[in-house]
Formats: C-alpha cells, sequence, structure tokens
C-alpha cells in the first residue's frame, strides 16, 4: 500500500513540488495550507506522516503538534526557515519526529521521510517481539545483557554511556533534543547543564572509535542534538 | 515601628543638641568669672598702689573687651558689661562691698561705663563673625573655583557624574549622589560617593520628585522631611537635568552658605553636561552617517552580486521554456543543474548577509552554551561533505575533550565559510585540514589547504567585505565577499581572533583562537539559560 503523505504548508509553489517530488516517488499526497485544515485533514484521513511548515498563517505550528500528539502518534517531519532554532528544538520536543530547514534539497527530505517510515514499520513490528540486539556496521549491542561490542572486540561504557547510547538506537534517526537525552539519561538532575551530555557524547565516540571528521554512528545538530546515524 | 526609632533618634538629637547649648553657656560663664576675678584682681592691686579710679574703670572695660573676644553672642557681652559695672559699683566705690554709691556723680559713670563695655564688646564680636565669614567664603570660593575647572575638564557625563560626587563628598564630608536623567527622564548616569543608601524606596521618590518639580526636597524642606537626604535639581537651558543628594545627619540642615554653595556649583555641572551631551549627539549623529554609508555601499555591492545568478537563472530557464522542444534532454539538464546551482548560491549569499546585517545593527543574540569543539568542526564538514566533491577532508582532534562557550550554530558557520573558501580557492584533489588544540586559555582552531594560496598583495584587505571579487576561482561561482568578513565579525564578538597566513611552499592557513572561560558547573547553570 503506497503510504499517504499530509503536506501542510502555505506556499502553494513548495506544496506544488513536494507534492510532485513525492508522487515519483510512489507516496500518496494530500495538501493543507493552514493550520486548521492540517488538523482536520490529519484526523480525517489518518496519512502515515505530516510534512508541518511551523509558520502557517492561523495556527502556530508548535500548537498544532501539541493538538495532534494528543489523539495520534502519527510522524512529523518539520520544515521551518533557518535561524529559528529555538523553535526548532521547542517543536522536537512538543513531539515531532525531525526537522529540516528550508531551503531543503528534495533528495535529503525524501531519504528523512524513508527513515521515519521504516523506523514507524520497526516499532510496529518490535511492539509484537521485543528485539534485543542491535546490529549497525561494527557495532553490536545486545540489550538484555547490557553488552556493547565493536567487530568482535567488546568495549566498556560506563552505565550513563550506555543509557545514551540505548537511548539513540531506540530512536534511531530521529534527532533527540539535548533536553530530552539529560531528563532520560540524568533524570532531570541537572536541567541545564550540557557540559555532562558533551564530555558523555564524547567519551561514547571514543569509544566507539569515531571518525570525527565523518561519524559513522553518533551525528550532532549543532545547536539542537544528537542523532543515531541511519545505516 | 519606625515612626518610633525616628522618634527617639530625634528626641537623643535633642538631648545632644540641649548638652551642646550648656556646655556653650558654662563655657561662657567661666570664662566670664576668669576674667572678671583676674580685672578684680589687678584693679585691688592699682588701687592698694594708689593709682587713678580711672584706671579701674579702664581695666574692666579691657576685661570686658576681652571677654568678648570669646564669648558666643551679643547676650554675654551685655551682660559681662553689666557685671563689670555691677563688680566696679561693689568693690570700688564708697560705701565699699555694697551696691549702693554716696557720690552722685556715679551713676552717670556707670552709664557710661556700660554704653562704652557694651558698645566695644559688640563691635568686637561683630569684627570677629565678620572676620569667620570671610574666611569661610574664601575657602568656599577657593574650592568652587578649583571644581569648576576639574568639572570643565570632564570627558564625558559619566565621569562627570563621578567627579562632582566626589567633589562634593570632600566639601561636605556626607555621602553624596549625583544622578543625570536623560530626555524621558530615565536614569543616565549615576555615582554615588560614599554609603548609598539613595537606593531606599523614599529617597528615590524624593529624589524623583525633586527632578519633576524642579526644587529642593528632603531633609529640612517641606517635601520628604524624613528623607535622610537633601535634593536639589540640577536645571539645564530647557529641563531638569539630574539631581544631587547631599546626605545630613538627623538634627543638621544646611547652613545658608552652603545653600549657595550648591546654587552656585549645580549650574555649572548643568552646563558641562549640557556640553557632553551635545558632544555626545554629535558623535552619535556622526556614526550614524557612516553606518548609513557602509549601508549603501553594502546594498550597492549586494544588488550586483545578486544580479549575475539571477541573470543566469532567468536566462536558462528562459532557455528551456521557448525551446522545450528543440533542445535535448541533455542541455536542458545542464541549464537546470546550472539554475539550481545559482539558486543555492544566492541562498548562502542571503545567509551571510542576513548574518551580517544582525552583526551590524548589534542585534545578534549570542546563544552561548557548552559545546565540544569536535562536535562543532564535525557538524560544520558535514555542511561542505557534498560541495566538496573530490577535495579531501581530514579533521586531526587531541584526545582530550575540549569544551568551550560559544555559540555553536555561528562558530559552526565560521567553520563551514571557511571550509567553503578552502573548497572554492583550491583545485580538485586538495587536501584541507581541521585543527583544534588548547592552549592554555585559548582553543585553536585551523583551516589550512595545500592549493595556491592568497595574493601578497590581498592579504592585508581579505577580511574586508566584498574584496574577494579578484581571487581566481576553481568552482562555477566567484567569492560574496562577506564570508571572511562574517567569520572575523563572529569570532571577535566571541573575543576571539582571527588571522590568516601563506603556507610554505603554498597553501593557506586560517587560524582563529576563541577564550576558555574556566567556569563551575553552577555558574555554568546560571548562565546558560
Amino acid at each position: 500500500m503506497q503510504p499517504l503523505v499530509l503536506v501542510a504548508d502555505d506556499e502553494k509553489s513548495i506544496r506544488g513540488f513536494l507534492k510532485v517530488s513525492l508522487e515519483t516517488q510512489g507516496y500518496k499526497c494530500i495538501e493543507a495550507d493552514c493550520g486548521r485544515a492540517t488538523l482536520m485533514l490529519a484526523a480525517s484521513c489518518n496519512p502515515d506522516i505530516l510534512i508541518l511548515d511551523l509558520g502557517l498563517p492561523d495556527i502556530d505550528g508548535i500548537d498544532v503538534i501539541g493538538q495532534l500528539r494528543k489523539v495520534s502518534q502519527i510522524p512529523i517531519l518539520i520544515v521551518s526557515a533557518r535561524g529559528h532554532d529555538r523553535e526548532k528544538i521547542e517543536a522536537l520536543d512538543a513531539g515531532a519526529d525531525d526537522y529540516l530547514t528550508k531551503p531543503f534539497s528534495v533528495a535529503e527530505l525524501l531519504a528523512r521521510i524513508r527513515v521515519i517510515i521504516r523506523r514507524q514499520s520497526i516499532v510496529h513490528a518490535s511492539s509484537l517481539q521485543t528485539e534485543s540486539t542491535f546490529k549497525m556496521g561494527d557495532l553490536t549491542v545486545d540489550a538484555d545483557k547490557r553488552r556493547v561490542w565493536l567487530s568482535n572486540d567488546e568495549i566498556h561504557l560506563t552505565p550513563n554511556e550506555y543509557k545514551v547510547l540505548a537511548l539513540l538506537i531506540k530512536y534511531q534517526g530521529k534527532v533527540l533534543t539535548h533536553k530530552f537525552i539529560i531528563e532520560n539519561v540524568w533524570g532531570g538532575m541537572i536541567a541545564d547543564d550540557t557540559q555532562s551530555l558533551r564530555v558523555c557524547m564524547g567519551n561514547l565516540r571514543r569509544k566507539l572509535k569515531e571518525d570525527p571528521a565523518q561519524p559513522r554512528y553518533i551525528i550532532t545538530e549543532i545547536g539542537v542534538g544528537y542523532r543515531l546515524a541511519d545505516e | 515601628m519606625n515612626t518610633k526609632t525616628d522618634e527617639t533618634n530625634i528626641s537623643s538629637a535633642k538631648q545632644q543638641n540641649e548638652e551642646n547649648k550648656t556646655f556653650l553657656i558654662v563655657h561662657n560663664i567661666v570664662t566670664m568669672i576668669i576674667m572678671f576675678s583676674l580685672c578684680t584682681a589687678i584693679s585691688i592691686f592699682f588701687k592698694q598702689s594708689g593709682s587713678l579710679e580711672s584706671d579701674i574703670v579702664m581695666v574692666y572695660l579691657l576685661g570686658i573687651i576681652l571677654f568678648s573676644y570669646w564669648a558666643s553672642s551679643y547676650f554675654y557681652s551685655f551682660l559681662a558689661s553689666v557685671c563689670g559695672v555691677l563688680l566696679y559699683n561693689f568693690f570700688f566705690t564708697e560705701p565699699y562691698l555694697t551696691l549702693e554709691v554716696y557720690n552722685p556723680g556715679y551713676p552717670i559713670t556707670f552709664l557710661i561705663m556700660f554704653l562704652v563695655g557694651s558698645f566695644t564688646s559688640m563691635l568686637t564680636i561683630r569684627l570677629k563673625s565678620q572676620t569667620a565669614l570671610a574666611e569661610e567664603r574664601e575657602q568656599r570660593f577657593k574650592s568652587l573655583y578649583l571644581l569648576e575647572r576639574k568639572l570643565l575638564g570632564v570627558k564625558s557625563s559619566k565621569s562627570l557624574a563621578k567627579v562632582s560626587a566626589e567633589e562634593l563628598t570632600k566639601q561636605f564630608s556626607a555621602d553624596i549622589l549625583v544622578q543625570f536623567f536623560d530626555d524621558v527622564g530615565k536614569i543616565q548616569n549615576r555615582y554615588v560617593a560614599g554609603k548609598d543608601f539613595f537606593n531606599e524606596d523614599r529617597e528615590r521618590l524624593a529624589c524623583y520628585e525633586t527632578y519633576h518639580s524642579a526644587n529642593c526636597c528632603g531633609h529640612g524642606t517641606a517635601l520628604f522631611p524624613k528623607s535622610k537626604a537633601y535634593y536639589l535639581p540640577i536645571i539645564g537651558q530647557n529641563s531638569v537635568m539630574g539631581v544631587i543628594g547631599i546626605a545630613l545627619s538627623k538634627s543638621s540642615t544646611l547652613t545658608s552658605l552652603q545653600i549657595k554653595f550648591l546654587d552656585t556649583i549645580a549650574p555649572q555641572i548643568a552646563v558641562v553636561l549640557e556640553r557632553e551631551k551635545l558632544y555626545e549627539k554629535q558623535e552619535e549623529t556622526q556614526m550614524q552617517i557612516q553606518r548609513e554609508h557602509l549601508r549603501a555601499d553594502m546594498l550597492r555591492a549586494i544588488s550586483h552580486d545578486l544580479r549575475t545568478p539571477l541573470t543566469s537563472i532567468m536566462g536558462s530557464a528562459s532557455t528551456i521554456i521557448y525551446n522545450f522542444a528543440t533542445v535535448s534532454d541533455d542541455i536542458k539538464k545542464d541549464f537546470l543543474n546550472n539554475i539550481y546551482d545559482d539558486a543555492k548560491w544566492l541562498n548562502e549569499m542571503v545567509e551571510n548577509i542576513l548574518n551580517m546585517t544582525r552583526f551590524d545593527e548589534g542585534k545578534i543574540t549570542m546563544n552561548l552554551e557548552q559545546e565540544a569543539a569536535e562536535e562543532i568542526i564535525a557538524d560544520a564538514i558535514s555542511h561542505v561533505k557534498k560541495p566538496a566533491g573530490k577535495h579531501i577532508i581530514n579533521a586531526k582532534m587531541p584526545p582530550d575533550i575540549i569544551l568551550l562557550k560559544v555559540d555553536g550554530v555561528l562558530i559552526t558557520q565560521v567553520l563551514v565559510n571557511l571550509l567553503s573558501n578552502a573548497i572554492n580557492y583550491t583545485p580538485d584533489g586538495s587536501e584541507i585540514i581541521v585543527t583544534v588544540n588548547k592552549v592554555k586559555s585559548e582553543v585553536i582552531f585551523e583551516v589550512s589547504d595545500n592549493g595556491p594560496g592568497i595574493l601578497e598583495t590581498d592579504l592585508p584587505h581579505i577580511f574586508e567585505r566584498f574584496y574577494a571579487q579578484h581571487a581566481k576561482t576553481y568552482g562555477t561561482r566567484h567569492g560574496t565577499g562577506l564570508g571572511l568578513s562574517l567569520c572575523k565579525s563572529i569570532v571577535e564578538a566571541h573575543g576571539g581572533k582571527i588571522a590568516i597566513y601563506n603556507k610554505k611552499p603554498h597553501g593557506t592557513l586560517v587560524r582563529f583562537c576563541l577564550p576558555v572561560k574556566e567556569e563551575s558547573n553552577n555558574a555554568t547553570i546560571g548562565l546558560s539559560s
């Protein structure tokens, strides 16, 4: 079945090229030009993914996410103008899955959509049977035994490093904001302190033998957060 | 509660005042007794040695005059005259040791003696007080002159507040507030010499009342009499420009001379303040004109730069539209690629211009956070990975994690600009190396390439806006001439330095240093919000 994409943007030309690009890739596409239409279509058509512009004319994008999250778990991909980092973080914290900065390339957008849809199907599958080992490149993580291997060498992580890695794996491909990671790993004990997080990430990256110029596993989104690379 | 303590304060002050008075009375009377005892003793000696009676009168008169030299008021000189006459009568007129007289000529002698005594002593006291007054006045004028000279030498309204407050403290030996207001009544400069109790609510209200009413307020006046200080306005040509506050103890008030002094000095301060304000306004206008010039230059340069890619976009698009059927797909694709590249270049340009104008207007708000240097570098490299094409980008990082408090997005922008330059100005296959190191309290970033380097004549101007136009590029586009200038603005906004060098045998090296401020965790939490 073709996945259904809801495109919410007030610019007609942007909706136009998104529709064409998506349809040539085998997606079905419906359009909304304002927040109210977005909420209505999301409720009535039950789309598989929502591409949401934060600058809709009637309802603030963050509110749209908030209202949607009350009733559905539909994946949301944010597109927003540059220089609105705070807005991006707010959107991610409100429950958006990923973001792209305008102007973006269609290839990038399609790649992000593929990741989101694949993750969605994994979430559905893993709710039936819990997958205990995670494999990606040379990295193997055994969730039951809490052990991590790189190639065939076991690497030893501190409890917090393991928690961070497990969290990234759980949301593979999704951008996790600093706040989200800190709350989930440190339990909000160090509310605003990103320093511990940075040091933890640095150590984790060293243990995973990441190439600083081209990290394979953990990707930094400066000013926003981290994501685990997608294959 | 408060009023009660006030009252006790007042009563204790009164008490002290009374003690002072009693002391003065005792002092005067004791002096008088000593003086007249002496006079009487000398007179008895004269009488024994058979001198004339008029000599004794003279001795008493001399005593009265001498006493009035120490006496504190006319009352005492008058009293001394009466006592002198009575003593003379008692000891030296027949019958002795009574206040009666036999000789009918004596009452006239007494009257004249009394009148001469009181007049001369009054004159003495007057002379004494006038001398003191003259001395004080001279002192005041001298200090006024010195103060005026100091005020005239002041260079800004801020230091004017400081200098006048400090000088007035010296004059009055009290805590002094000098506060200037701007045109809309906001506090512009404020300086307190001594203890700063002027922030208390009542004092602030008194101060504002002085400003708004242009009348003296506070201690010793009808308005805010309970205030701890006396406030007087600094009145300029058109409006009240500021307020001077002088702390006073509960019982003391300013003397008329002190008030006169203040009334003389306040207009002087106003004159200097007006001069400084005019000067500051002029500076501001000059800066504005300069900024306008810069903006005009920038707009001219930008519109020229924008027109080139736009021409290319419009040309390519219209060629495809009008020759859609006749042109081959390869050519179409080629043109569309050109359009895409040009649009992308325009986007980068706009991005840089936006950042630039934000810096120019001083409106940029930096979102400072603890960032790891390696993350910033990785993010920057990921931004330029695609345009890098056949260039080789290597990053060399130290084993330790380098944390620094910066705006991560802006520093990433610096690195992206430097990397883009390295890619654009070097041939395919060139190697670009990014390094970061911590040396003492600085983090040093370096971006170097092994390309042809920069012309020596270009080096001094490389950070100037729109300078890049002449350099040879290997990509399809020439530079915007904004990248390096923006880098400089960002690095300097972080308190860092940026420099560019040519490498031996060839290649370019850009180095920028950012200061690291070691902070405790608590401070980090406080500042990162």
